[in-house]
């Protein structure tokens, strides 16, 4: 008994010392701190453990980004320039450790400056002293960050899509701010090269022009304006809509009553729009004899080989909609550029596309509250996003935070990750705001309708407080309005009125 | 030759040719229905190579025929199948999958969709006919390794029974862990169809259904011998163990084509032997096993035909509609059968 | 002659178990082996392994010669066929199909019959009488037509032995007696060596050359049928204890009434048969006499009477014997006499009627009678 007096008196102590360390500066000095980027398009990353100098009581960060495209940080009103931008931009900004940091920083990436907002967060846990090896440790740096490995990936595709065989050069790449499975490439007289993260590559042919002679085999040609498209992907309708580009489409592979999107489904009630079966088994014979160019399919696709072997056979090929791997919420909405560099719809595409970015970039500052997106499967578990899912990324963006953190292995292909019941109570119970997510088992008509589904979900801190809300059906097919649905969360997460948002209802 | 084998051999030679007519009329009427209307003139012009209609002719040589032809012949592989395990384990109920065939394709199948897939990497549709033949494969090992050791055939309709059991355990094992367009993926591969049959389709698939099916017509002997029961089959000559062997083998080469390349089908197996043999009102396997092929064949295009024009362009699962049509067949006959001994 | 089967030191059984042991036979052509037993006693398990549908456990049987394991399945089969007992479920199968089948080894690869084939087919059939019914399916014929329509089969197929299973299990008498006749011809003019077992004694005694008793690990006897159809072995094979076993015409007796008989039966030439089973159905003890040994009613008496008093055969009857005859009647009370005439060998009977008579016996003209007064 005296024995572990003692032991539990010596732990108290030892654990009061750790406290008041780590709630002060240390001495001045020079350290090394963690540093976590968030925001932006998660393309960019700043190096981790940073410098960080102590002087007369006041600490001061070097940051260094992955990129050497930034020109400064704002800070509230404070604007930091870079101080060198080898080996990337490198700025000097004062810490404020254990609280989130949200700043602006402008990138040149694009032919126009640009800012974009982000958040820092300098743990002072980690704080260490900085000596010989860590100096070499932070210039070795990468931290193996998902972000810098899928980048070198990105790359990989890149360089080898720009080769066409036949010597020609590329003269331009287009600048895409967050879509990472796509880029488009041009070449003199026009002619624009599209390639897919999965390798394929399309070569729009422009009007008037023939097909270039020694083009690699792979390469699928496409004359502009690429008409009597057969859409077999959901998420890409949406965006043909918003740029204009439906009169292009000519059969679906869903039913009209299938479609929430109101252009396709008008299209299809007048006749315009034909239904030529669904992508695992669709109707050959229609879409031969509608001399279909292009099959715009979903990656269900890949499930189904023999029907892309199939459309090949015929001559027509088949590009897949990627856009559900974009890890950021816009880079889904930007294919649309995609699609109108097929349909020669740039200009409405390109209006289009910056209304939504305008839109999430008014955001900024957090709310402070954590989220939940989920839905209960027929097995009774429940079904939650991976934490860098792009709906995860949706819910900062909007200023909350995606309660499960580090949840799901991100190399996989999927975006779910099922949990047992136990598993999903223990880390969403205290959450503040709870989502259903109503795309696969349907919406949901009140609290009472939720609690059955599972009880436990009473003991939720949301179901509590009130604080629970159900996705309209139709925010799937909306790729076009993700920038609107972002603002939609963050009516939810400010307390706004419910009247008021479109893609969410509260439950009651 | 007495009366009644002159009656019987007259009336095996008049369903032969009835039923292969039938069968060339439907071939002709697959080729002509679709949900593109093509105008009969128009499909003459084709076939004897005076068209120009481009579209027209890609419709019918590269979508309407590999597809009548796949129909034809795994509908043939099936009849066959099903009826060498009905002869064989003497039950009526007896069909191709009884082995435990499709259950061991599905599973390697799922295999694929899931693990593959959700790797990221891509699979060709010879890819998942692979895995579902190889599938087909490992049940019927697992067959004829129980074949070797039991004493009685019987026992394999058991084995085949709970090796379907747990490749199916199995499959639902591995689904835990799928996504749901796996999940839906892979229903939708269980109902089968015959849609998007290629050129390659139907040449691998003529070569196995051929070779196996003369094979089984050479072994029409011993078959007949097997109507009398095992032991008097032995007494005959018959190398029991060789022939079980043979038996399944044959049998899971033909009921696993089908599988590979359309999916399960169900129903084609157990109903056409029983209609073959009301019709020709005999069971003798040398007359049997040429009119249950062309009657496979009648019964699986005749149902896609319906399956595809019915409600188009929606597809209907084949399954459904061979089940449809079969059970009933089936009740009708057993019941009028039993009521004659 | 040749033995044209032999077995040598064999065993039989399932999964290499022995369960008879020490079999040797010896089996000529043109003769008949019945085995008999005990059911389960492993009759069928010898039938099987002879017909090589089973394996021998040890030992080794030899067809003419040669060890079974030497033969091929073909080979084999043109030279032992089989009648089993097992009901067959075939399908739409006319009887000819079913006969047809036995040229099986003689046919080409689709096995389509020659002329010769035909031949021997009709043969026979005929030979079983079953040409009447050929075109008929085998399923909707009775069971003694079906046994010989496989009888045909087993035939056409020209063996040189044949091994039947209980063959006439499904039969009745008529049935029975027709197809072990058809055995016993076909045995004799086609020179085929038959095996076989048989549940009724009586026709196995009949028609068999040789038998052998299966009962427990061996073979208990083996050889002609008249050394095996004694009282003893029969009785002792088949376990009997509930009544005896009769050889000489191979019949079965049930037990004798227990008690001190008091019923005196006077009878001969057959009479008293009849008033014998009578009494011993309602466990009525009687003495009867004067029989002659030589008399059909000694051989019931002798398993139903508790006291008999015989002459030798061919003799009258001595004075010694109708003394010992006198004496039992005074120890009874009531007397039947069967007899309605008399001839020189049992004339004393009649004054054995007359002695029981003036001793005061109740006399009763049938047993019946005899039941309604005592039982």
């Amino acid at each position: 008994m005296k024995r572990i007096a003692c032991f539990a008196l010596v732990l108290l102590l030892g654990l009061a010392a750790a406290f008041a360390f780590a709630s002060e500066l240390p001495a001045d000095g020079q350290y090394t701190i963690a540093v976590r980027l968030s925001g932006g398009s998660g393309r960019a990353s700043v190096q981790s453990p940073a410098v960080m100098t102590v002087q007369n009581g006041a600490a001061t960060a070097t940051l260094v980004w992955s990129s050497s495209n930034y020109t400064y940080m704002r800070i509230g009103d404070t604007q930091y320039d870079a101080v060198t931008i080898q080996p990337g931009s490198t700025f000097e900004i004062p810490v404020t450790p254990d609280e989130e940091i949200s700043f602006v920083a402008q990138t040149t990436a694009m032919g126009t400056p640009h800012e974009i907002a982000y958040t820092l967060f300098f743990d002072s846990s980690t704080v260490a002293p900085f000596t010989e090896e860590t100096i070499d440790a932070v210039e070795a740096a990468a931290v193996p960050d998902a972000a810098a490995s899928s980048e070198e990936e990105d790359t990989a595709w890149r360089s080898q899509a720009q080769e066409l065989g036949n010597g020609w050069e590329a003269e331009m790449e287009t600048e895409l701010v967050y879509a990472r499975h796509f880029a488009m490439y041009t070449y003199p007289d026009g002619y624009q090269l599209i390639a897919l993260s999965n390798g394929s590559r399309f070569l729009i042919i422009p009007e008037g022009h023939a097909i270039p002679e020694g083009l690699d085999s792979d390469i699928v040609t496409l004359y502009r304006p690429v008409g009597n498209i057969y859409l077999a992907a959901t998420s890409a309708a949406s965006l043909f809509d918003a740029i204009g580009a439906l009169d292009c489409v000519t059969l679906s592979g869903t039913k009209e009553e299938g479609w929430y999107n109101a252009g396709i489904r008008a299209a299809m009630e007048d006749g315009r729009i034909l239904y030529a079966g669904k992508y695992s088994a669709p109707d050959y014979e229609l879409i031969l004899a509608s001399g279909c160019s292009l099959a715009v399919e979903s990656l269900m696709i890949n499930h189904a080989p023999k029907v892309a072997e199939k459309l090949q056979e015929f001559g027509i090929p088949v590009l897949i909609d990627l856009s559900s791997l974009e890890p950021h919420p816009l880079g889904r909405t930007e294919w649309m550029k995609l699609y109108a560099a097929l349909t020669g719809t740039q200009a409405e595409a390109d209006r289009v596309f910056a209304e939504q970015m305008a839109c999430v970039e008014e955001m900024t500052g957090s709310s402070g509250k954590t989220v939940v997106f989920f839905y209960i499967n027929t097995s009774g578990n429940a079904v939650v996003r991976k934490s860098g899912d792009y709906i995860a990324k949706m819910i900062e963006l909007a200023g909350g935070q995606y309660i499960f953190e580090n949840l799901g292995d991100s190399t996989t292909a999927t975006a779910s990750i099922t949990l047992e019941m136990e598993q999903f109570y223990a880390g969403a119970k205290d959450a503040d705001v709870l989502i259903y997510n109503s795309t696969i088992g349907g919406e949901i008509q009140g609290l009472a309708e939720l609690l059955q589904k599972n009880a436990l979900l009473a003991d939720f801190k949301a179901v509590k407080t009130g604080d629970v809300w159900c996705t309209r059906q139709n925010m799937y097919q909306e790729t076009t309005r993700l920038g609107s649905i972002i603002a939609d969360m963050r009516k939810v997460l400010t307390g706004g009125d419910p009247s008021d948002i479109t893609y969410l209802f509260k439950l009651d | 030759m007495e009366t009644y084998e002159r009656h019987r051999t007259l009336r095996f030679t008049l369903v032969l040719v009835a039923m292969s007519l039938v069968l060339l009329a439907l071939m002709a009427l697959n080729i002509t229905l679709g949900s593109v209307k093509i105008p009969l003139s128009e499909i003459v012009r084709i076939l004897t190579g005076g068209s120009t209609n481009e579209t027209a002719a890609q419709i019918l040589w590269k979508i309407r025929m590999p597809r009548a032809l796949a129909g034809a012949l795994l509908g043939a592989a099936l009849a066959l199948s099903g009826f060498l395990l009905q002869t064989f384990f003497g039950n009526p109920i007896a069909g191709p999958y009884v082995l435990g065939i499709a259950s061991g394709a599905k599973l390697t199948v799922s295999i694929v969709l899931v693990c593959v897939l959700s790797a990221g990497r891509a699979v060709s549709a010879a890819g998942l006919i692979g895995a579902a033949f190889v599938g087909s494969m490992i049940s019927m090992s697992f067959v004829l390794l129980i074949a070797q050791k039991v004493h009685r055939s019987a026992m394999l309709v058991i084995s085949g029974v709970m090796i379907g059991y747990i490749c199916s355990a199995i499959t639902d094992f591995i689904i835990t862990f799928a996504d749901d367009a796996s999940i839906v993926n892979l229903h939708n591969w269980s109902k089968g169809s015959f849609s998007g049959m290629s050129w390659d389709n139907v040449a691998v698939i003529a070569v196995v259904v051929s070779i196996a099916s003369l094979t089984v017509f050479l072994l029409s002997k011993p078959i007949g011998a097997y109507r009398l029961g095992e032991a008097y089959a032995q007494n005959m000559g018959v190398n029991i163990r060789v022939f079980r062997i043979a038996l399944v083998f044959l049998s899971s080469i033909l009921s696993a084509c089908v599988t590979a390349f359309a999916g399960p089908i169900s129903f084609v197996g157990i109903a056409v032997p029983h209609i073959v043999k009301s019709l020709l009102k005999t069971a003798k396997p040398i007359l049997v096993i040429p009119v249950c092929f062309i009657g496979g064949a009648i019964f699986c295009l005749g149902c896609d035909l319906i399956a595809r024009t019915v409600f188009a362009p929606t597809e209907l699962s084949v399954s459904s509609v061979t089940a449809i049509f079969g059970a009933p067949v089936v009740i009708l006959l057993l019941i009028k059968r039993r009521k004659n001994v | 002659m040749n033995d044209y089967f032999t077995t040598k030191q064999l065993a039989v059984g399932y999964d290499g178990i022995p369960l008879i042991r020490d079999i040797e036979i010896r089996l000529q052509k043109g003769h008949i082996l019945t085995l008999i037993g005990p059911n389960g006693s492993g009759k069928s398990t010898i039938l099987k392994t002879a017909a090589n549908y089973l394996k021998a456990v040890a030992g080794t049987v030899y067809l003419d010669g040669r060890s079974l394991r030497c033969f091929s399945g073909h080979e084999l089969s043109r030279r032992l066929s089989v009648m089993l007992t097992q009901r067959l479920k075939t399908e739409l199968m006319t009887c000819r199909e079913v006969v047809e089948t036995g040229r099986y080894p003689y046919t080409g690869q689709l096995g389509i019959l020659s002329e010769e084939d035909r031949r021997q087919v009709l043969e026979a059939m005929d030979a079983v009488n079953v040409r009447d019914f050929a075109d008929r399916f085998f399923t909707a014929i009775s069971d003694g037509q079906k046994q010989r329509v496989l009888l045909a089969r087993a035939l056409c197929q020209q063996p040189e032995i044949m091994v039947l299973d209980e063959p006439t299990s499904y039969l009745d008498i008529r049935y029975e007696l027709e197809l072990l006749s058809m055995l016993r011809d076909m045995a004799r003019h086609r020179h085929i060596a038959v095996m076989m077992s048989l549940h009724a004694l009586d026709l196995a005694e009949r028609v068999s050359d040789e038998v052998l008793c299966v009962s427990g690990e061996t073979i208990t006897h083996y050889g002609k049928t008249d050394e095996i159809f004694t009282k003893e072995l029969i009785e002792e094979l088949y376990g009997v204890t509930n009544g005896s076993y009769q050889p000489l015409f191979g019949s079965l007796e049930m037990q004798r009434p227990q008690g001190v008989p008091k019923v005196f039966v006077i009878a001969g030439g057959g009479t008293g048969i009849p008033a014998y089973r009578g009494l011993q159905k309602m466990q009525i003890p009687y003495a009867t006499g004067i029989l002659h040994e030589n008399d059909v009613d000694y051989q019931v008496a002798s398993a139903l009477a508790s006291d008999v008093i015989a002459e030798k055969s061919f003799q009258c009857i001595t004075e010694s014997t109708y003394a010992c005859a006198v004496e039992r009647l005074k120890r009874c009370d009531t007397m039947l006499n069967c007899l309605t005439g008399y001839g020189e060998t049992n004339r004393a009977n009649q004054r054995l009627a007359a002695a029981a008579e003036q001793l005061g016996l109740r006399v009763v003209k049938n047993y019946d009678e005899i039941v309604e007064a005592i039982g």
